[in-house]
């Protein structure tokens, strides 16, 4: 089977012929390739040229064509740096003052760098749309919201101002739609949605609920009526307070577990019983993936899918954005503990 | 309820119109600022702090909180003149070179400030040089350093080993935090202490104080 295979193999609640493998390679694909950061964020021959080259490199079955977590924020036009060989960052907010009339839709094939990110999954799908599984990613409603508006200023604006955080989730969430259609137009198979904000370790559950989770349905919904295969959304840290909206409610097709989660204890979770859910996760980014050797990660996933056993709903992945250290080697460990331990 | 006691509730909601509302009846009635700062004040960071590790406050919570407290501050410390609360450290804080993240370092910068500490905040994209120079400068008891990435996770490494060449390394304990750290990544590099949130940092302290400050 090639990843394409296998993903639509394990999507259709079937047995595929091993664990499928799909890294959170962005950023992380550049230094292998031999470009810097900043190459892979700017042009967009070289962003896909990176991640066909870390995934034929390492032999894992998807790419995720993005740049980070500001894309959305640059879009609607807050300020980017961009380092040379560092993730770029937005380094001053658009909306300063907390009025959604100062925004105006970005159109995602004229707006940079949304139409960088449509462009890189033009060119992957191209090239490797029939053998790989093609998951650009966008910012979930919360995400694109903290990079347009300041997360701290959006923390306070929680509790100051509730109806302006809301006319503001339904721009991202129009915003999100509109662009993940662009990318599906583009040629990918599903849609990698970020949502880190939503983190239990930084808002609370109930925030969660009464802002962001129907949020995310409309997005998910809107996605995946108009044709995507799936979705993946992905929320850091311990998401086990958060489980049942994220996993049940949000509809969406794929949760991304961090390294904090156990991801057995989850897919043998009563939430879990109640839905199809598949579960991606979950080696550590930082102690695993990059400062551990090849053997370790080796043993980690080895750990990882033996302690899942033989289970269609899931797929072994990086817990978190991966390290341009930690190509290729170890995420060439990550397949070949798949191929040894996790034959089905 | 008594003045100090409406203080402490006012902050821990993040009501700060009733923070400073307390603080006047507080006033009024005689209650000396530093006695408003350590029995309002901080005595209400210490009930943030804990409804944090018992996951009744998130991140939200705990900024509105500090901003109350903040408030508070304001109008309190030029009353202090000619009177001191005794700070139980001084604390230098930053986020490395390279990383502008800095929620968690302002959470822990807060907290820290709430506990009665001394907090210089150099702010983001703090390089080894300029963190060994304010350590020069205040000659704080604790350096705290904080990253979001995996990228710049290592600006740690080199700021310590910056410290060891300035000849400053023995005089200041080393603190470590951010999403990406752990104990381990702390012992690998030789900080002195990890905290996976701002209210363990807290907790830190306390033992530093007991053990290492005079």
């Amino acid at each position: 089977m090639n990843g394409l295979e296998r993903m639509r193999t394990v999507l259709k609640g079937e047995k595929p012929d091993r664990v499928p493998v799909f890294p959170l390679v962005h950023y992380g694909s550049s230094h292998a390739a031999g470009y810097k950061i900043r190459d892979f964020s700017t042009d967009p021959d070289i962003n896909a040229r990176c991640l066909i080259h870390a995934y034929r490199e390492c032999g894992y079955d998807g790419v995720q064509p993005s740049i980070a977590v500001m894309v959305e924020g640059e879009a609607v036009g807050s300020r980017v740096e961009y380092p040379e060989d560092n993730v770029p960052f937005v380094k001053e907010i658009f909306l300063k003052t907390p009025d959604v009339d100062l925004l105006t839709m970005p159109e995602p094939q004229k707006t940079h760098p949304l139409s960088l990110v449509i462009q890189s999954t033009r060119l992957c799908a191209a090239e490797i749309g029939k053998e790989a599984y093609i998951v650009p990613s966008i910012m979930g409603p919360l995400n694109s919201a903290g990079q347009i508006r300041g997360v701290e200023n959006l923390m306070f604006d929680f509790f100051d101002r509730p109806d302006f955080v809301k006319e503001l989730l339904d721009f991202t969430t129009e915003m999100g739609i509109r662009y993940g259609k662009a990318l599906l137009d583009a040629g990918a198979h599903g849609i990698f949605i970020g949502e880190a904000m939503c983190s239990p370790s930084f808002i609370s559950p109930t925030f969660y609920r009464q802002f962001v989770l129907s949020q995310q349905k409309r997005l998910i919904g809107a996605l995946l009526e108009y044709g995507a295969e799936s979705t993946i959304l992905h929320i850091c840290a311990n998401t086990v307070p958060i489980m049942r909206p994220y996993a049940v409610e949000t509809g969406t097709t794929i949760i991304d577990l961090d390294w904090q989660v156990n991801v057995a204890e989850t897919l043998n979770s009563a939430e879990m019983r109640q839905t199809k859910t598949l579960v991606r996760g979950n080696l550590d980014p930082a102690n695993e993936l990059l400062r551990g050797t090849p053997r370790d990660v080796m043993a980690a996933s080895r750990k990882l899918i033996e302690s899942v056993g033989k289970n269609t709903r899931f797929i072994l992945g990086s817990g978190c954005a991966v390290n341009p250290d930690s190509l290729p080697a170890n995420c060439k460990a990550m397949v070949e503990a798949a191929e040894r331990y996790g034959r089905f | 309820m008594n003045a100090l006691g409406e203080v402490k509730d006012a902050v821990v909601s993040g009501n700060v119109q009733q923070t400073l509302a307390g603080i006047n009846t507080a006033i009024a009635t005689g209650i000396v600022p530093g006695d408003i700062i350590r029995m309002g004040l901080i005595a209400a960071m210490e009930v943030v702090g804990d409804r944090f590790k018992n996951g009744e406050f998130y991140v939200p919570e705990m900024l509105i909180a500090a901003r109350a407290m903040k408030a508070g501050l304001h109008i309190l410390k030029p009353l202090m003149v000619g009177t001191e609360v005794k700070s139980p450290a001084t604390v230098v804080i930053g986020t490395v070179k390279g990383d502008l993240h800095d929620i968690g370092k302002n959470l822990v910068s807060i907290m820290m400030e709430g506990a009665g500490c001394t907090v210089i905040d150099l702010g983001v994209d703090i390089t080894p040089e300029k963190f060994v120079e304010a350590v020069r400068a205040y000659n704080p008891h604790v350096l705290a350093m904080s990253a979001l990435l995996t990228t710049t996770m290592p600006m740690m490494k080199e700021t310590i080993a910056a410290l060891e060449k300035s000849g400053q390394r023995s005089h200041v304990k080393v603190l470590v935090g951010g999403a990406p750290l752990s104990q381990a990544f702390a012992d690998g590099i030789g900080a002195d202490g990890y905290a996976d949130n701002a209210a363990e940092a807290v907790d830190l302290l306390s033992i530093y104080s007991a053990a290492y400050f005079s």
